[in-house]
């Protein structure tokens, strides 16, 4: 076990290299020099957006006056900020900053990055979070019991509402949940993180979070119903439950020694994969309610240009998904007794 | 030898009573599907509105009427008319050009793609298959619609970048499923048996692989084109799909998609976001069935 655990984790930091030298790349070959702004946060502590803007000279700052003022002070940062020394070490220097929590300034805004990813990056982390474990909820329950009366109106029922759900986008649920929860109904409030008049207690906040956690929960489960389902069908015709009801088992304790262990192992392994459509598919839900997560700014960035805050996003939610699966495998590995070790 | 393999045939079809080829068992399967046949019977049908549309609409899509802004539907404008007054009907049409043609192109470039680079890497393995697997292990770290929104807002929202920003970014999925394919054939006996007569490694995957990976692309296919139609509207709710005039069904929906509009108006986008779920629906019918007829092992 402990070598697995070895051998997962060395697995590991090859991806994560590869991901953050990508994404340096990336950022290096972006168009308007985004790099010029990812080693300049200390540098400028405690300034203004406006008085980094005039001392990079961003373009806009720029404007109207010779190409060659703009060029000679651009050649001039690059050198300060040791955007001229060989590429691994801009890297390495990169990746300790990176790892720090500072992600240098956005592009456009020329705002610090690190902090608001930090207020982003929670939102969305508490979304998906609590969506996912809705979804899990919902997909293995409803699943397994759809599975044991499989062919019964529930059955049928459940399987006709999941194959509708998977078939409409979030967001369209999620607008059709606003419309019909909070505007015509009025039991949630529309959108926002927190109620702006108040400020917004842990109650507030939690009440504004409910209906997002709960369409993006749904929309989410069916999918899990559906694996779910197939796995249960799957290990109810497997000989070893026939074994275990001929030795005279009652029936409650063949389902859960027997068929929902091994069923549901399979499971995880979906949950594991889908994480990174979870955390993408929150940004349609962020959009519908007006949550200030990931997804939203990474559109706002994305219409805006700024390759700073689209690098790091990229970096920070490709190093997160793969932690969260080298956790998910783990748990695997430490739940189904089959996995093996060497 | 083929004389030979010709004459036993022959004898095997006096003895056995005369079978109906494959082809003709999977159709008479399919159609005892009755949701994908469903689903085929819309697809046609919505298909053929589509290309037809010039002829079954009297309007123009950018073509404006003033007087009839924000209508609702009527004998004029049978469903309805827009924001800036025009007619719906027209525009989801027209919107289905968009949005089909976005689907079926991007799938096809992202199957391609995911099956060379599923076939090399299944059949040379070694450090290749590593090099191209521990890249798509990467790739699927990221959620791909960051990724879509990267690109695109480089590129800007035009229908062809949508379309080839879909096919460039969603092929690391099918290609783990095409190398599992192609990694199973190799190790098969006719393999052996064809490498074994000096066919070249060129030779087998035209005439044993590809052959038997087939049935998943199409399925892949139909699949993943209500995905990508879910994609693009989904893009259009960020901001970043198809950009007006031209309409989109993401985007006709994303016009609709203010408190005030979607309140009022529901014709603005219940019949778009209809159209759009049926459609994904429907493909979704399609391919289940086509998987469970062409995949040998689900057959009962």
């Amino acid at each position: 076990m402990t070598q697995y655990i070895i051998r997962r984790l060395l697995a590991v930091f090859p991806m994560l290299l590869v991901l953050t030298f990508g994404s340096f790349a990336l950022m290096r070959l972006a168009p308007g020099d985004p790099t010029l702004f990812m080693f300049m946060a200390t540098d400028t502590e405690g300034m203004t957006a406006q008085q980094v803007r005039d001392q990079m000279g961003i373009r806009e700052a720029y404007k109207g006056r010779s190409d060659e003022e703009s060029i000679s002070n651009t050649e001039f940062q690059k050198e300060k900020l040791g955007l001229n020394d060989p590429i691994p070490l801009q890297y390495g220097r990169w990746l300790g900053k990176m790892l720090q929590g500072d992600f240098g300034r956005g592009m456009r805004t020329a705002e610090l990055i690190g902090p608001e990813m930090r207020n982003r990056i929670s939102v969305t982390v508490r979304l998906s979070v609590f969506a996912t474990l809705l979804s899990i909820l919902i997909g293995v329950f409803v699943g397994s019991l759809s599975a044991i009366y499989q062919y019964s109106i529930f059955d049928n029922v459940v399987s006709f509402i999941t194959y509708i759900i998977i078939g409409v986008p979030g967001f369209l649920l999620a607008t059709g949940a606003i419309l019909f929860f909070a505007v015509k109904l009025g039991w949630f409030p529309a959108g926002g993180l927190y109620n702006p008049r108040t400020g917004g207690d842990f109650l507030d906040r939690v009440y504004h979070l409910l209906l997002p956690i709960l369409v993006m929960g749904i929309s989410g489960s069916a999918g899990l119903i559906r694996w779910t389902r197939t796995s249960v069908l799957e290990t109810m015709r497997t000989d070893y439950v026939t074994v275990a009801r001929a030795k005279g088992l009652r029936e409650a304790v063949v389902r859960s020694r027997h068929i929902f262990r091994s069923a549901l192992l399979p499971v995880v392994t979906v949950i594991g994969r889908g994480i990174p459509d979870i955390i993408g598919g929150s940004a349609f839900y962020e959009q519908a309610f007006n949550i200030s997560g990931m997804g939203k700014w990474t559109a706002q960035a994305s219409q805006a240009k700024d390759f700073s805050i689209l690098i790091a996003i990229i970096a920070v939610l490709g190093a997160l998904v793969i932690l969260v699966n080298l956790i998910v495998d783990l748990c695997y590995a430490w739940v189904d007794p089959r996995v093996s070790y060497s | 030898m083929s004389v030979q393999a010709n004459a036993s045939s022959d004898k095997a079809q006096q003895i056995l009573p005369e079978r109906p080829s494959l082809a003709a068992q999977n159709i008479r399967l399919f159609m005892q599907n009755p949701g994908a046949v469903a689903g085929l019977v819309y697809m046609v049908v919505i298909t053929l509105l589509v290309i037809l549309a010039p002829l079954v609409t009297p309007y123009g899509f950018e073509e404006i009427d003033i007087r009839a802004i924000r209508k609702p539907p009527s004998a004029d404008h049978f469903l309805g008319t827009d924001n800036t007054g025009r007619d719906l009907y027209t525009r989801i049409l027209y919107g289905g050009r968009v949005s089909l043609l976005i689907g079926l192109s991007a799938v096809i470039i992202r199957t391609a793609i995911g099956l060379v680079m599923g076939a090399i890497s299944g059949f040379f393995g070694g450090a290749v298959d590593f090099l191209i697997q521990r890249f798509v292990d990467v790739m699927l770290t990221i959620p791909q619609i960051f990724l879509l929104l990267i690109l695109v807002g480089a590129y800007g929202p035009s229908p062809v970048v949508l379309l080839v920003a879909m096919g460039l970014l969603g092929w690391f999925p099918d290609t783990r499923i095409f190398r599992g394919q192609v990694l199973s054939i190799r190790e098969l006996d006719y393999t052996l048996a064809a490498r074994s007569i000096g066919r070249t490694n060129w030779g087998i995957v035209q005439r044993h692989v590809l052959p038997n990976v087939m049935h998943l692309v199409l399925v892949n296919m139909t699949l993943n084109i209500g995905a990508i139609i879910i994609a693009e509207a989904g893009l259009s709710f960020l901001g970043l799909g198809v950009q007006q005039p031209t309409p989109s069904w993401g985007n006709i929906i994303q016009e609709a998609n203010q408190v005030t509009r979607i309140r009022q108006f529901w014709w603005f986008w219940i019949p778009p976001g209809t159209v759009l779920v049926l459609t994904v629906i429907s493909l979704n019918l399609i391919g289940d069935a086509l998987r469970d007829i062409l995949d040998p092992r689900r057959r009962r």
